[in-house]
């Protein structure tokens, strides 16, 4: 081929390219629900990262105590009311989304790619590697996800280190099953059976060739899970043995605002909208990919 | 509609034709409440094992089946016609209800009320007779000898003998644990000797002024009942010293018999007909102690009847709510009990005096008084001031941030190098309060603090050993018995060492050597000059944080009355001082 | 391969998995903090009364000796003794199990009473406003943390308008009337003819059933949508429509029962996901359950209790899935299939 025609040939897959995301792009857009879950998540991800700065008292995350100014309802200078400790709630709140959002980065970010690559190793040589990694995971999953996560967390100290520790041990699992169910019927393909014929090594198969099948699925459960992650994680510290006093864990500021009902109603109840619209964000954006790739992921 | 109303109606339940509001209305039950954020020790589950039996909470907990010697169960509802209930609450589980063991305050509650010491404090703390009749003292003032009053009787029937003392000091000391040791370092069992059949003497070791007043501890058991239901055990022919049968029954001669316990839920108790003492007009038939930790249940069981009185570890908020409503009302009294921040004098870097030093300038106790305990007083030393040997001298520090820093710097510490933790019992909003407060505090002198929120258990299982203590602990410690050597001992002797009262684990010999003179000196005038200077000593080590004396407060339906203070551990809870209006 | 063969070797699979969960707890149970023979005997206990009783308990074994203790006991149904009640865990566990299967089963009721028909609205009105709101519904459902909406019930429906009691199983007015049979609040107090008191229990399970059952109605309502959707385009339910018949005997007779098998999937991974989310809606509501009774354990170090409690749900959440995977697997394998790489 010459020079000429590759270029050719570049820019005609390049132009497919564009044109497959501009109507993803658009397919994506036609649904609002979608819209409205990308946008949520950005909006969040954003007051998360400058949050310092957003926040009305950022030194309210912290150290900080004002006995003078406890449980004050919804007011101009605190807009969602202050806390048992005099703390503004919208701050926490704040800063609260960016513990949240941490955890989901940590568990997602350590058990997916764990996950993935036990997937991929098991579907594709099977045999004992499959079933060895395969009743692992069912071991893993002989508890429902909270009870589990409790019984770890419980063993370690109750930090928010050891609660991210517990659910990412947990969460390689799921992706682990799913990648290895695709992987187990995509190995006798005809693609896979024509690389390992052209001598292809086996990392090349698994990530060239197969894994690009894989994204899809991952990407949409990755999404979805990170509710579930945030719902477990505040679960956690709503039991108490997740974050710790005085960190702004939302599952705690809900827990704590309990014993201040109903007169005090507004901790509780906007730190529990908080988390609400943050894990519906993310479900909304899943949903919308889920659409998207057209994919069957049962969540 | 008023708690009266509320009361009338379910007096008449019945049919199911109730009107919806009378019927839902009520917005709690009996059942207790675990919150999330744990307990102060206790989980909120009734237990009943076995089937036939009904959800009435005082069910009896057959821990080993087959109990013959079951005291009854008795339905106490409110609901009930007849008969009057007072329906109490309390923050911690009840251990257990074995007189040799009781230590904390819920366990105490229960012992006083199904016991009798010999002797029993008034509000001032001085000691009147109450199973005893009258006592003698010898010249060298180590034989004391008791005569018993006629016509006591256990709730078996067995009558009160001096035998019957005689073997509850012997078990008392034999089983070693509770609060024995406040006995077993200056009495042997042997020299615990039956006189007649109501008189029985005890002679001490040595001179040990404290001794009537730790007597409140002993509680008289029925010797006959308790060898009937020995299960086999390590005292020889007198097996387990009837342990396993204690934990859960009562063998006692108190105004009150044992009528149902789930240990981690209630307590319930059924009033002594044929009691020695005698009884107010209104008395309570029954007596209900429900564990609640959660202070809405507590709120709205008040506000709905269900509850005649509350604990006295409730929130200031709940507080306000309650005194609020138009049938409950909160009283509060000065007590003797001071509310310590324990430091750990063993442990880095809280070993080293000028940390602890540091610490107490730098804490902010006047917010921690107005702002988290209105009403509270100010603390001064170890021993509250409303003891007579208080030491008026004694500095206590105050809030200067600069003298704090300037303390560590003088000491080579930068900001930083100091991280320490400070323990509570979760779920007790005033502890944490006071922890943030301090957490806030401390950062502003360059002390990290980690906050460390646990179950009383746990906080109690930590103190038995240096390593696992926490640097800083918060403990409300209050007498146990009638006398100022109870703070002393109790909290600073190195005897006394690894309990939840002496976190401290102070080492001092000084100290030891003037509790210990202290004990044997019997002129009054010359153990309060040993009482002013250990106080001093103490307070120049800085062992703890005094935050503040406490006011005990309750939330009390308006028809409950008579509640009175006494300056010894739970000896403000004994029925027979409450009466219905 | 053959069916029965899977079966097989999927309970060998659960059993191995069980067991690896038992070691699993087990060694993080005993390495919780605290003394378990000091706690036991109280603060004040003597040295040696401390080491006496740990070496009764066995606490100076090595931990896989310990391990092999505990199993021969648990083959027999000795479940050690709490530490906190002084009872056998295996009596606590019997005691406070109806009380959340009771939770749970109401719950799972509720989700199909209502999810079911919300789920054949929607698909009738396919991208109609009913579709497009009970889509919303939904999302709600399954985005609102549990113990989230159960506080607002509470503070609703409890503080607010006063109608339903918002913890506990029962009145307290009402203990003495019932007596326990089979631990079933809503059974027994029929049992013992105490109307008034079953009413009072049904007021005092409404709440926590209705918000543990709302992330799974969500579910359902969405599975059955989807799925009538799919069936009702199915020729054979055009030739019922040509035969005459009338629309409803269509739509509930032949289409919701065929469509009802991913359903079925969705309701039986339910109640065992249920078993996981009762133990905030427990804690909330003060449910005197196994949710509690294990939260307890936890916060207390109880080690027999937790490893009993987590035992026991492990158990009974496998054993849901295993057997809802036989009844479905019988009834359709392409969902066998779905099904091992969706749990």
């Amino acid at each position: 081929m010459s020079a000429e025609s590759a270029s050719v040939l570049d820019r005609v897959v390049s132009a497919e390219r564009r044109e497959l995301w501009q109507r993803s792009w658009k397919r994506f857009t036609s649904r609002p629900m979608s819209v409205i879950g990308l946008g949520i998540i950005i909006a969040i991800i954003l007051l998360a990262v400058f949050a310092p700065v957003v926040a009305p008292y950022p030194e309210h995350a912290g150290k900080f105590t004002d006995f003078s100014n406890t449980l004050q309802p919804p007011s101009l200078d605190h807009p969602l009311g202050t806390d048992h400790v005099g703390r503004d709630v919208l701050s926490r709140i704040l800063f609260g989304y960016r513990l949240s959002l941490m955890l989901v980065a940590v568990v997602l970010g350590f058990g997916v790619p764990v996950g993935v690559l036990l997937g991929l190793v098991a579907g594709y040589y099977g045999g004992w590697t499959e079933t060895i990694i395969m009743r692992a995971t069912d071991t893993a999953l002989a508890l429902p996800p909270l009870v589990m996560a409790l019984a770890i967390t419980s063993a370690l100290e109750p930090t928010l280190t050891n609660a991210m520790i517990a659910i990412a041990a947990l969460w390689w699992t799921w992706h682990a099953r799913l990648v290895q169910s695709i992987v187990a019927s995509e190995r006798s393909e005809e693609y896979v059976q024509a690389a390992k014929l052209a001598g292809a090594s086996t990392p090349h198969i698994l990530f060239r060739e197969i894994l690009p099948n894989t994204l899809s699925p991952i990407l949409v459960k990755v999404t979805l899970d990170a509710g579930f992650v945030i719902l477990i994680g505040a679960g956690l510290s709503f039991i108490g043995v997740g974050v710790q006093p005085p960190q702004p864990g939302l599952g705690t500021m809900v827990s704590q605002g309990t014993s201040y009902l109903p007169d005090s109603w507004w901790v509780s109840v906007f730190s529990g909208l908080a988390i609400f619209v943050l894990v519906m964000g993310f479900n909304m954006l899943g949903d919308g990919l889920r659409d998207l790739f057209d994919v069957e992921v049962n969540r | 509609m008023s708690r009266k109303d509320i009361t009338q109606m379910r007096s008449q339940v019945g049919s199911a034709s109730e009107s919806v509001r009378a019927r839902f209305g009520d917005a709690a039950s009996r059942r207790n409440f675990l919150k999330a954020l744990g307990t102060a020790g206790i989980a909120g589950l009734a237990g009943c094992s076995g089937g036939g039996e009904s959800y009435d909470g005082q069910e009896q907990t057959t821990a080993s089946g087959g109990d013959d010697e079951e005291t009854e169960t008795e339905s106490s509802s409110g609901g009930d016609s007849g008969s009057s209930t007072l329906r109490m609450s309390a923050t911690q589980r009840f251990g257990t209800v074995d007189p040799a063991k009781g230590t904390d305050y819920t366990q105490v509650l229960a012992l006083v009320n199904l016991y009798d010491p010999l002797v029993f404090p008034d509000t001032e703390g001085n000691l009147q007779g109450h199973l005893a009749e009258d006592w003698t003292v010898s010249d060298d003032n180590q034989t004391y000898t008791f005569t018993l009053r006629e016509g006591a009787t256990f709730h078996s029937g067995n009558p009160v003998t001096a035998e019957d003392v005689q073997f509850s000091a012997e078990r008392f000391l034999d089983i070693n644990q509770g609060y024995s040791s406040l006995l077993g370092n200056v009495l042997s069992k042997e020299n615990v000797t039956v006189e007649d059949e109501r008189t029985v003497s005890f002679t001490l070791d040595r001179v040990h002024s404290p001794f009537l007043a730790t007597l409140v501890l002993l509680f008289v058991v029925d010797k006959q009942l308790v060898l009937d239901n020995a299960a086999d055990g390590d005292f020889g022919d007198r097996g387990d010293y009837g342990q396993s049968f204690l934990n859960d029954n009562d063998a006692g001669s108190g105004p009150y018999e044992l009528a149902g316990f789930e240990r981690q839920a209630q307590i319930s108790f059924s009033r002594y007909a044929d009691y020695w003492g005698s009884f107010k007009d209104g008395a309570y038939d029954n007596v209900t102690v429900q564990i609640i930790t959660n202070d809405p249940t507590v709120r709205s069981l008040m506000k709905t009847g269900e509850l005649d009185m509350s604990s006295q570890y409730q929130s200031e908020e709940t507080y306000e709510a309650l005194a609020a409503e138009d049938d409950i009302r909160v009283e509060s009294v000065p007590t003797v009990t001071t509310f310590y921040f324990k430091i750990n004098t063993q442990k880095a870097p809280t070993d080293d005096p000028a940390v602890r030093e540091a610490m107490a300038y730098g804490f902010d106790y006047e917010t921690a008084r107005n702002e988290i305990a209105p009403g509270s007083l100010p603390a001064q030393g170890p021993l509250p001031s409303s003891f007579g040997v208080h030491n008026e001298d004694i500095v206590q520090p105050t809030y200067d941030p600069e003298r704090a820093r300037q303390i560590l710097s003088d000491a080579g510490y930068e900001e930083g190098d100091i991280t320490v933790q400070n323990t509570y019992v979760k779920d007790y909003g005033l502890e944490e309060k006071m922890g943030l407060l301090f957490q806030q505090n401390m950062d502003e002198i360059g002390i990290d603090v980690e906050l460390n929120p646990q179950t009383w258990g746990t906080m109690t299982e930590l103190a038995t050993s240096v390593e696992d203590t926490p640097h800083i602990n918060q403990v409300f410690y209050g007498p146990v018995y009638p006398s100022p050597d109870t703070v002393f001992y109790n909290q600073y002797h190195s005897e006394a060492a690894s309990t939840w009262m002496s976190m401290e684990h102070l080492e001092d010999e000084n100290v030891d050597a003037l509790i210990d003179e202290a004990r044997s000196t019997v002129d009054a005038d010359a153990r309060a000059e040993l009482y002013a200077e250990v106080q001093e000593r103490i307070a120049n080590q800085y062992p703890d944080l005094f935050i503040f004396v406490q006011s005990k407060k309750h939330a009390f339906a308006d028809d409950v009355a008579g509640y009175t203070f006494r300056p010894s551990m739970s000896f403000d809870y004994w029925f027979p001082d409450f009466y219905q209006e | 391969m053959k069916y029965w063969q899977y079966l097989v070797r999927r309970l060998a699979g659960i059993l191995v998995s069980l067991v690896g969960l038992s070691i699993i707890i087990f060694t993080t149970s005993r390495v919780l903090p605290g003394n378990p023979a000091r706690m036991a005997l109280g603060a004040l206990a003597s040295e040696e009364q401390v080491q006496a009783l740990a070496a009764e308990m066995g606490l100076n074994k090595p931990i896989p000796l310990q391990y092999l203790d505990y199993m021969r006991g648990l083959l027999v149904g000795d479940l050690g003794t709490s530490l906190e009640t002084k009872r056998a865990v295996s009596t606590d566990i019997v005691y406070y199990l109806p009380a959340t299967l009771e939770l749970i089963t109401v719950s799972m009721f509720l989700t199909v009473v209502i999810g079911i028909p919300l789920g054949v609205v929607a698909a009738q009105n396919k991208d109609g406003l009913a579709d497009n709101a009970t889509r919303l519904v939904a999302f709600f459902s399954v985005s609102v943390p549990g113990f989230f909406i159960a506080i607002m019930f509470q503070l609703i429906f409890g503080y607010l308008l006063e109608w339903l009691p918002i913890t506990g199983r029962l009145g307290s007015e009402f203990g003495s009337g019932v007596s326990r049979f089979t631990g079933f609040l809503l059974v027994d107090t029929l049992l013992s003819g105490n109307l008034a008191a079953h009413v009072d229990a049904w007021a005092h399970i409404i709440l926590p059933a209705l918000a543990l059952s709302l992330a799974g109605i969500g579910q359902v309502m969405r599975i059955t949508r989807s799925s009538m959707i799919d069936v009702k385009d199915q020729d054979y339910v055009e030739a019922e429509r040509g035969f005459g018949l009338p629309s409803w005997l269509v739509t509930y007779k032949y289409t919701l029962k065929n469509a009802f098998i991913p359903t079925l999937t969705i309701l039986g991974l339910l109640y065992a996901s249920l078993l996981g989310n009762a133990f905030l809606i427990e804690l909330v509501y003060s449910w005197p359950g196994l949710a509690s009774y294990g939260v307890t354990a936890v916060l207390n170090n109880d080690f027999n209790a937790v490893v009993g409690v987590t035992m026991t749900i492990g158990v009974a959440f496998v054993s849901i899935n295993f057997l809802v995977d036989v009844l479905l697997g019988r009834v359709d394998p392409r969902i066998r299939l779905a099904m091992e790489e969706a749990t």
